[in-house]
């Protein structure tokens, strides 16, 4: 596994990191928050967000109280993304920002770079 | 040395006292593939072999390497010391085949190691345990191997196949048996015997790597560490095991180059290179390691996408667009594929081809969604099937507390789900008495997962029961935990 600083593929705010642990209180406490991208959405590429174990090949961010674990073919779509988290009454929960994305959906949760 | 400095190590060495022995005719491949022990037939002429003939108790009588240059010419090279014997060979058993042999004496023959060696298209193969390429012409921008490298790959790797040393050893004591023998391509003189030998408790001695903290005339160095490589009797084919050589003691040893198939060696320059890309501010470096990657490994998928993806950032759309049409190729079903395709024709204005790539993505994507949901049905029928496992288990246990077989079934089950610490109490139960390596493996293991210390004792004790049940791989894994 390849231990990155925070920033060096995504940037998560503080804010994304406090959800993240409640979250993952309620998951049953896995491994890693598995940031990824898949094909689909109506901008033609999706990110997906879950929590699941460890993978050798693993690029891994190191938090106090959970990593987050990227696969090295999503790190080629995600350096650069910063994982935001909106709350409130307009909030739209997490968030991703990418400088690189040529296109984003209304929603936020489909790109293309 | 380091794996990936090995994987690019672009150096080249000659050997001259090698000569080729051809064969020529309708008959030769045909014919050298019944006598030796490594498949001819088929073997295409971008990729060499090692071989051997062997006496029929198992015995390397000579060994050489073998490249088919068309269906009727096969070239052996053979180190000059054997070439008098292979010529012998092949002419004691030619009955009514149709070939000649001819010998050409004292040629210059280049070895080019590293992972680029392997797209120059023909004659690749390996040595030391690392991708290599044979040519009869010097190539440029290799250095040249110095005879210490030369040590220190053949020592690190276990594995020095050039020279006549392997001469009358049994094969199956030799790194040949991994690479110069294959079991299923029909019968050769000696497969009886060989199968035999497997089939019975294998090799009984094999070249394996040992190192102290001294030097000594034969050892190369490494890390601090002192290494030689030596013929390892089976007992002693255990990591860490203390051996006695020329009367210095040395310790096991994990070989260091370890064999790898080509998809094992590229796979660890593609997560070097996504690694370059993560850290570099460009992707140039990145980018020069996919390519090799590529023209190494053509089918290798991930990085082909990977280079689409970089090309696609930096709106290089042409070339990604070729790029992701040869993953196609390879994978019509590639959602993420079809997806890039649809969105690098929009930039381009290529509106049609856009929407007939995007209209087979979601196609797909909807296919990948009714598959998804077939699993997650199997999901939840296996979780079913493991809550009745466990409570036959559980119910086994409450009328005997240490039946053994419910003990290592239930155990298995937490040990999948991560549950050390109630497979490791479990196991203590019986663990003692035991007088099976399984259960001091388990036991050990989810000790180890649970970031206890390990009992030297009951490591030591372990591998013993393992080794006096013939079971070498185990006691590996066992001597690995520590």
């Amino acid at each position: 596994m390849n231990v990155v600083e925070n920033s060096d593929i995504v940037t998560i705010t503080d804010k994304a990191i406090n959800q993240i642990i409640k979250i993952n209180e309620g998951e049953g406490a896995k491994e890693a928050l598995r940031v990824a991208v898949i094909g689909g959405g109506c901008s033609g590429l999706s990110y997906k967000i879950d929590f699941s174990d460890l993978k050798e090949t693993d690029n891994i961010i190191d938090f106090p109280t959970f990593k987050v674990a990227i696969d090295p073919k999503s790190a080629i779509y995600l350096k650069g993304v910063t994982l935001d988290f909106q709350d409130g009454l307009n909030g739209k929960g997490f968030v991703f920002n990418n400088p690189n994305a040529k296109n984003s959906c209304g929603c936020g949760e489909s790109f293309s770079v | 040395m380091k794996i990936i400095e090995s994987l690019l190590l672009k150096k080249s060495f000659l050997k001259k006292q090698f000569d080729i022995v051809n064969l020529n005719g309708p008959d030769a491949s045909e014919y050298l593939h019944r006598q030796t022990t490594n498949k001819v037939v088929g073997l295409g002429n971008e990729v060499f072999n090692w071989n051997t003939f062997i006496t029929l108790g198992g015995k390397i009588e000579s060994y050489f390497i073998t490249i088919c240059e068309d269906t009727n010419l096969i070239n052996l090279l053979v180190d000059s010391e054997m070439t008098d014997l292979v010529v012998e060979r092949i002419k004691k058993f030619q009955i009514i085949e149709e070939f000649e042999v001819n010998v050409e004496k004292n040629i210059e023959l280049y070895f080019h190691l590293g992972l680029e060696a392997l797209s120059f298209g023909e004659r690749s193969g390996q040595l030391f345990n690392l991708p290599a390429n044979i040519s009869f012409e010097p190539r440029d921008n290799y250095d040249e191997l110095t005879e210490q490298e030369e040590l220190f790959l053949s020592v690190l790797s276990t594995q020095n196949l050039l020279g006549s040393k392997l001469k009358n050893q049994l094969l199956v004591n030799t790194h040949l048996s991994d690479i110069g023998l294959n079991l299923n391509k029909g019968c050769f003189p000696g497969q009886e015997a060989i199968s035999k030998l497997i089939n019975n408790r294998g090799a009984s001695k094999f070249p394996c790597l040992a190192f102290r903290d001294e030097a000594t005339d034969d050892t190369i160095e490494l890390d601090n560490q002192f290494f030689c490589c030596f013929q390892a009797k089976r007992e002693e084919r255990v990591f860490g095991t203390e051996v006695d050589i020329d009367g210095l003691l040395f310790k096991v040893s994990k070989t260091i180059i370890e064999k790898r198939s080509l998809r094992q060696l590229t796979e660890i320059l593609y997560l070097k290179s996504t690694q370059l890309f993560i850290e570099s501010e460009n992707s140039t470096e990145s980018e020069a390691l996919l390519k090799l990657i590529i023209s190494s490994d053509p089918t290798y998928e991930d990085a082909i996408e990977s280079l689409a993806v970089i090309y696609g950032r930096d709106e290089r759309f042409k070339e990604a667009i070729a790029l992701f049409n040869s993953l196609l190729d390879l994978n019509s079903e590639s959602i993420l594929a079809n997806t890039n395709l649809s969105l690098y024709h929009m930039k381009l204005g290529n509106i049609e081809t856009a929407e007939t790539f995007k209209e087979q993505a979601t196609t797909l994507e909807f296919a990948l969604k009714g598959q998804e949901y077939d699993q997650k049905k199997i999901k939840e029928e296996q979780i079913k099937q493991r809550v009745s496992r466990i409570q036959m288990f559980k119910d086994v246990l409450s009328l005997d507390s240490k039946d053994e077989f419910a003990i290592v079934g239930l155990s298995q089950i937490y040990i999948e789900d991560k549950m050390f610490k109630e497979a490791q109490a479990l196991l203590s139960e019986i663990v003692d008495e035991s007088k099976s390596p399984q259960v001091f493996y388990q036991y050990l293991y989810s000790k180890k997962q649970s970031k206890q210390s390990l009992p030297v004792d009951l490591i030591e004790k372990a591998i013993v029961l393992s080794k006096s049940k013939g079971d070498i791989d185990l006691a590996n894994k066992i001597a690995s935990l520590n």
